[in-house]
């Protein structure tokens, strides 16, 4: 590579970063004040798109060959985005605010699935490519390469929004209420902010910067119904390795991974001690893996502080109440019926049952983590999918059925715990995103290396033996691994470990002076929900004849985030309710409407603000009616 | 709004509840049907209205065996295992006679195993991966659409033509776009000899960086091109490319550029020049594409994509083998399978005995923008059977058949 | 008297701030010993040092002969030092029941058992512990839900599930009604008289302050600056100077009878 072509690779990146920054200097905003993990900016990026396109077709009409057109349908697209945005809020999230943090997340999920059916029905199925910028539509030449001119503008135009949002946050009311409300949520409480228009403020401030950028995008990438999920992980990986709220941060971090990407793709395949390495290969990852170097390192990000409430465990747990006798009868009726299942309904109760406890023994793993253990985690699917591929792999290459279930469980917990001490200075969202980083590490890698994992296509020819062939005989033996896998874990929340581990995470100081070892107690916690992650991960490769890539991919790992918090964060039945609604919504609504991920979305939606504590708390609601209706 | 909010989702919860068992009038033949529509609905929206458009003729002439013919439609989301399921659902509840469908590889793979486990015969729509018809190739599944191997063969001969030795190939980085590279490179040294050199650009699937690609490829100063890219990569490459100038003076190739639904959102910036494989819909003049033409215009006053043609003749493959099969009984449905004629827009194609493989050809030609449309011009039909392996080669790529 | 606790040079800094710098004191077993200072001099920074909470930059904190500088709270808690915090700390989602229990579990080293019984919460021994503490009658109550003075009593509970050779108790009757104040000063000094415990507690309030401390260390600015018997701090003109911010002697302000005069020796 010459020196003029290395330079010019730099400017690239450059560009890349710069629109990455626009999409990820919302999400910081609204992430550093409200603290909501808005899964949905992906979707207000990509609505902008649509948005602007449409817009543009319309001005340009009206405004022919001007470049005022392309101009006005940016800022259109902006602000239309930025008023769905302000109206989510006001309806939905400002309702929830008092409910565990997580819980705002499920809220915006079931914002994207509607977004994305809605853009769908809306605009139709076909990509929209934008109609180049008047004016911009050429080329610049820079050390004897031809450089779109397009590109230069989006360095100026993210250079201008930076400077911009700086001179925002530093030198007005609003900026100094912002940084404060980012830097302390109670202390701003007491300096008398109202913090219901600082929040509808900073979230359509957010969602225009969203929307801006998705038009802005147009001349470079046809507005398409993939955009809102290929940009949102970016996003977040910007706004984490920045520092959480941080502008700065997340300009230094967009540079930093549009520049690496850029010189990855340049450098090509190159030999390492007689290794070859193509870089190209990791353009897929290597933002996440530069975000877990940097928090290996830095736990807070690059400008992040330690002091900030997002560094600590997720708050706004429940107690969560030892079964009594009632839901000991209840989960003994349960399991009774749930024998009797496959005889009463046939053989499709028991293949969608069987999905359910897998789904449910996935979200109880999950539940001992980030219940019990006060860790979100965004990458779940990691054991998963290390189960489930460690046992597809032992069967293929002919270990019995037993060994290669035993095995995955291992697997799993084993690289956990080797997670678990790397990670270990990490906390709050922070983990979350290393967990996500690991995740994405891991399925860039099973998408590689073809050799033992089938590379894309995955592993195929993963069943059980003959004698567990039907699927009947095969729910019954998960339904009876299951239940004590369930049972386990709800008995050890309540071994003096559980109790350990919540009170690590109620009060780590508190903890930690009373003789408990937090952070051994933490990094229990991570393998052993990883070894029962993993245990469900080898179950589900059994029941569907192999696994692939989607097994450690992010909406497998957001699924048990959502069924968790559908089901209840602190509520022993909350795993299986959650695991139990979402399958089953799923399964039902895909089956009777194209919109069926809208129809999911809303059904999220009315679950997160009828239940905020879970729909497993259901009995919880109906005591405390009985109670004030008695008082009454 | 909340209350409109929830009203959709008790009417959303209405309908699916009473969505029940279906009633037991088992008179229409069902057929299983399986695909990605939420991931590639570009693709799978017209697919529907071909194989919709099949369905209704078939029925319009008494259907099969004196019954009408029922698809019935599973939205896997991408995922092979809840495909999985959908598979089981359709087998045990629906007592569908076969299955079919599916467009990603890694699914179609899934639903193919599936069904070799169960038993059922599975008639594979999209899916391109050569796996599913040689290495893990099963009694069960048939395929109608040509493969990455059969398509990338189809460009070779013009490539090879070109008499470019160094070449630069941009694919998507997962088993479509390896393979199709992998098979270039094999056919280009098998057909073209000596002194090739290939610089290879794998890019992640939906994420290109095009600006640093069309750098790299810049820098690699290749001869020629050959990309795999499509949707909206493919978007991105081709804008990024003509800009820069890296198109200047080189032939590309593309490998799926010319279908409709990845030609049509590029209008009049459609690289000129090109080849690519696709399917010219406006410039067919065969008496069968232009009734299926005539048909599909008249039904839904659109035109069809690559996507309709594929729905269509997949739903035509199912009838003709239960039609031959004279039952819907597995075995009698896999045996009619071999050999087995079908009537297409295409023409007739032949579901090979040796391998499953149908003959499906594809078009192939060079691009051009028509009254601001790209479209396929100096284009002919490229017949499926005359780019497969020699048998024995196919034998030996097919060794377990499960 | 032979010193449980000693810090020698102890320097903690943050960033440009020293809030601690070169301090230095012992506290006897079994004895009463109060750190008191101005808001910021260095008095919670010190209980964090000593806990092992922070690690202190330079100096030394030996506990019952042993070097403990740099050892980790759990392992310093399991040496035998308990603590309070400025802000009663206690676990949020738990009853008060179930969280002494797990004090009590973690100090007899079974916080990491999961492969084990439910946590026994209703034992004798846990029963004693909230009787003692006075909070029977809140056993069932979920701490996030607690009164100020309750979580405070609470908190002193949970240290005292962990037995404690030495009690650090950062201003235990802060925000606390004149009666609980009194209770829980009371309890505290009933611990070193009957059962040898040391106490270092720090307070504001001198009534507090002189009435149940046998010592007092004064801090200012990260440094001891007196340290002697109350009669003595009293009479300092320089802990006046510095502490009082002014020459009125603090007796003048602190006239209460000592609250346990009779264990005194
Ligand atoms: N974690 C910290 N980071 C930065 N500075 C700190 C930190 N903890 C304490 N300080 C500073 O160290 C100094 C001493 O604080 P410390 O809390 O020890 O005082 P204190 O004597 O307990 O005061 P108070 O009576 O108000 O409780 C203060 O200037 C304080 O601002
Ligand atoms: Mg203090």
């Amino acid at each position: 590579m010459s020196l003029a072509s290395f330079a010019v690779q730099l400017l690239n990146g450059l560009a890349s970063a710069s629109s990455l920054f626009l999409v990820a200097a919302g999400l910081t905003l609204i992430f550093g004040v409200t603290r909501i993990v808005n899964f949905a900016h992906g979707s207000f990026f990509m609505l902008g798109a649509y948005v602007g396109w449409s817009a543009g077709h319309v001005l340009a009409a009206a405004l022919p060959a001007s470049p005022l057109s392309f101009w006005l349908a940016v800022l259109a697209a902006g602000i239309a985005v930025a008023a769905l945005g302000a109206v989510i809020e006001v309806l939905i999230l400002r309702r929830i605010y008092a409910a565990p943090e997580l819980l705002q997340l499920t809220a915006t999920f079931g914002v994207l699935l509607i977004a994305g059916d809605a853009t769908l029905a809306l605009w139709g199925a076909e990509d929209r490519l934008g109609p180049r910028v008047p004016g911009l539509s050429g080329t610049v030449p820079v050390l004897g390469y031809a450089v779109p001119s397009y590109e230069l503008a989006l360095i100026a135009i993210a250079v201008a929004v930076f400077a911009l949002l700086t001179l925002l946050l530093r030198r007005t009311r609003f900026g100094v209420l912002v940084r404060a409300a980012a830097e302390n949520r109670e202390i701003a409480g007491a300096l008398g902010i109202d913090q219901a228009t600082l929040y509808t403020t900073v979230f359509a401030l957010g969602s225009f910067l969203a929307g801006a950028a998705g038009a802005l995008a147009l001349p470079r990438e046809p507005a398409n119904l993939g955009m809102d999920l290929a940009v949102i992980a970016d996003a977040f990986v910007v706004t984490v390795l920045g520092g959480l709220g941080s502008i700065p941060g997340a300009f230094i971090a967009a540079l930093a991974i549009g520049v690496t990407k850029a010189l990855c793709i340049a450098a090509g395949t190159i030999e390492v001690g007689g290794i070859a390495l193509a870089l190209p290969r990791l353009a897929r990852v290597i933002e996440f893996i530069v975000m877990a170097l940097v928090l290996l390192v830095r736990p807070t990000g690059l400008f992040g502080t330690q002091s900030t409430p997002a560094a600590q465990s997720i708050s706004g747990h429940r107690r969560l109440e030892p079964p009594g006798r009632i839901a000991a009868w209840s989960a003994l009726a349960l399991a009774a019926g749930a024998a009797l299942l496959p005889a009463l309904a046939g053989s499709y109760a028991a293949v969608l049952a069987t999905d359910i406890l897998v789904a449910a023994l996935f979200t109880a793993s999950l539940q001992l983590l980030t219940g019990s253990g006060g860790m979100a985690s965004f990458g779940h699917a990691a054991w998963f999918g290390i189960g489930a591929y460690a046992a597809a792999w032992m069967s293929l290459a002919g270990y019995p059925f037993a060994l290669a279930v035993i095995a995955a469980p291992i697997a799993a917990a084993a690289v956990a715990a080797a997670f678990a001490g790397l990670s270990s200075r990490v906390s709050g969202i922070h983990f979350a995103m290393l967990t996500l980083a690991l995740a994405q590490i891991l399925w860039s890698g099973a998408l590689d290396w073809e050799p033992v994992t089938g590379g894309s296509n995955g592993l195929i020819g993963v069943w059980p033996p003959p004698a567990l062939a039907d699927p009947r005989h095969y729910y019954a033996l998960v339904l009876a691994i299951c239940a004590i896998a369930l049972v386990a874990l709800v008995a050890v929340a309540f071994t003096p470990y559980g109790y350990a581990l919540r009170a690590s995470r109620d009060a780590p100081l508190r903890a930690r002076a009373c003789g408990i070892a937090v952070g051994r107690r933490r990094r229990e916690a991570i393998w052993l929900s990883a070894a029962f992650a993993g245990l469900a991960g080898a179950l589900y490769a059994f029941s569907k004849g192999g696994v692939g890539p989607d097994s450690l991919a992010i909406p497998r790992s957001v699924d048990a985030l959502v069924m968790l918090l559908l089901g209840g964060l602190s509520a022993v039945f909350g795993p299986l309710a959650g695991a139990a609604a979402l399958t089953w919504l799923q399964d039902t609504l895909a089956r009777s409407t194209e919109y069926w991920h809208a129809a999911t979305g809303i059904a999220i939606l009315v679950l997160v603000l009828v239940f905020p504590d879970g729909i497993a708390t259901l009995g919880n609601v109906a005591r405390a009616l009985r109670r004030s209706g008695a008082r009454a | 709004m909340l209350r409109s909010v929830l009203f959709a989702a008790a009417a959303a919860l209405a309908a699916a509840g009473s969505l029940g068992p279906h009633a037991a009038l088992a008179q229409p033949i069902r057929l299983g049907e399986i695909n990605e529509y939420k991931q590639f609905p570009a693709f799978l929206a017209p697919y529907q209205k071909g194989m919709q458009l099949a369905v209704d003729e078939i029925n319009a002439k008494g259907g099969v065996l004196g019954r009408p013919l029922e698809v019935i439609s599973r939205d896997d989301n991408g995922v092979p295992g809840d495909a999985v399921r959908a598979a089981e659902e359709l087998t045990a509840r629906e007592h569908v006679a076969l299955l079919m469908g599916t467009f990603a590889s890694n699914i179609g793979l899934a639903v193919s195993d599936f069904a070799r486990q169960r038993k059922v015969l599975f008639i594979a729509a999209e899916p391109l991966t050569d796996k599913l018809v040689w290495q893990d190739g099963n009694e069960y599944t048939w395929r109608l659409r040509a493969s990455t191997y059969m398509q990338t063969a189809m460009l070779v001969p013009d490539a090879v033509k070109t008499g470019k030795k160094r070449w630069a190939i941009v694919y998507p980085n997962y088993e479509y776009g390896q393979a199709a590279t992998e098979t270039f490179k094999q056919q280009m040294i098998a057909q073209g000899g000596s002194g090739l050199e290939f610089i290879e650009q794998p890019v992640p699937l939906g994420k290109i960086d095009p600006g640093a690609v069309v750098q790299a490829l810049i820098d690699d100063h290749p001869d020629a091109i050959f990309s795999s890219l499509f949707g909206p990569d493919l978007a991105r490459f081709v804008r990024e490319g003509e800009l820069r100038g890296l198109f200047k003076g080189r032939p590309v190739f593309d490998l799926l550029g010319g279908e409709p639904e990845y030609l049509d959102p590029l209008k009049d910036e459609a690289p000129v020049g090109w080849y690519v494989t696709g399917y010219p819909w406006y410039a067919i003049d065969t008496p069968e594409h232009r009734a299926f033409l005539a048909a599909y215009r008249a039904k839904f006053d659109d035109y069809p994509r690559l996507g309709s043609v594929v729905g269509y003749s997949t739903v035509k493959a199912a009838a003709a083998a239960i039609a031959r099969a004279h039952s819907t009984d597995t075995a009698k449905l896999v045996a009619a399978m071999a050999n087995l004629r079908v009537a297409t827009p295409f023409g007739e194609v032949t579901f090979r005995a040796i391998d499953h493989q149908s003959t499906m050809g594809a078009f192939v030609g060079r691009l051009a923008v028509r009254d601001g449309k790209g479209v396929m011009v100096d284009f002919h039909y490229a017949d499926g059977k005359d780019f497969l392996p020699p048998d024995d080669v196919v034998r030996r790529l097919r060794p377990a058949a499960r | 008297m032979t010193a449980i606790l000693e810090l020698s040079g102890v320097t903690r800094r943050f960033g440009g701030v020293a809030a601690l710098s070169g301090a230095g004191f012992a506290v006897g077993e079994g004895e009463v010993v109060a750190l008191i200072g101005p808001n910021g001099a260095g008095k919670t920074t010190c209980f964090n040092v000593i806990d092992g909470t922070l690690r202190p930059d330079a100096g030394e904190v030996r506990f019952a002969g042993a070097r403990i500088t740099g050892l980790a709270p759990e392992v310093i808690a399991h040496r035998g030092i308990g603590r309070t915090f400025q802000v009663a700390s206690t676990f949020g989602s738990m009853t008060v029941r179930e969280s002494v229990a797990i004090a009590a579990a973690a100090h007899a080293r079974r916080d990491g058992r999961f492969a084990a019984p439910p946590l026994a919460t209703h034992s004798a021994p846990i029963d004693a512990l909230l009787a003692a503490a006075g909070i029977a009658a809140l056993a069932d109550q979920v701490c996030a839900t607690l009164a100020w003075g309750d979580a405070k009593r609470v908190e002193l509970a949970l240290v005292r599930a962990g037995s404690p050779r030495l009690l650090l108790l950062d201003e235990p009757a802060a925000g606390l009604e004149p009666d609980s104040r009194r209770t829980l000063m009371q309890q505290a000094s009933a611990l070193a008289r009957n059962d040898g415990v040391a106490v270092l507690f720090t307070e504001h309030d001198m009534d507090v302050v002189f009435g149940f401390a046998d010592r007092i260390v004064v801090l200012n600015r990260g440094a001891v600056i007196a340290d002697g018997p109350p009669a003595a701090i009293r009479a300092s003109a320089e802990v006046a100077e510095a502490y009082l911010g002014s020459a009125a002697p603090a007796a003048a302000k602190v006239d209460t009878p000592r609250a346990s005069p009779s264990m005194d020796g």
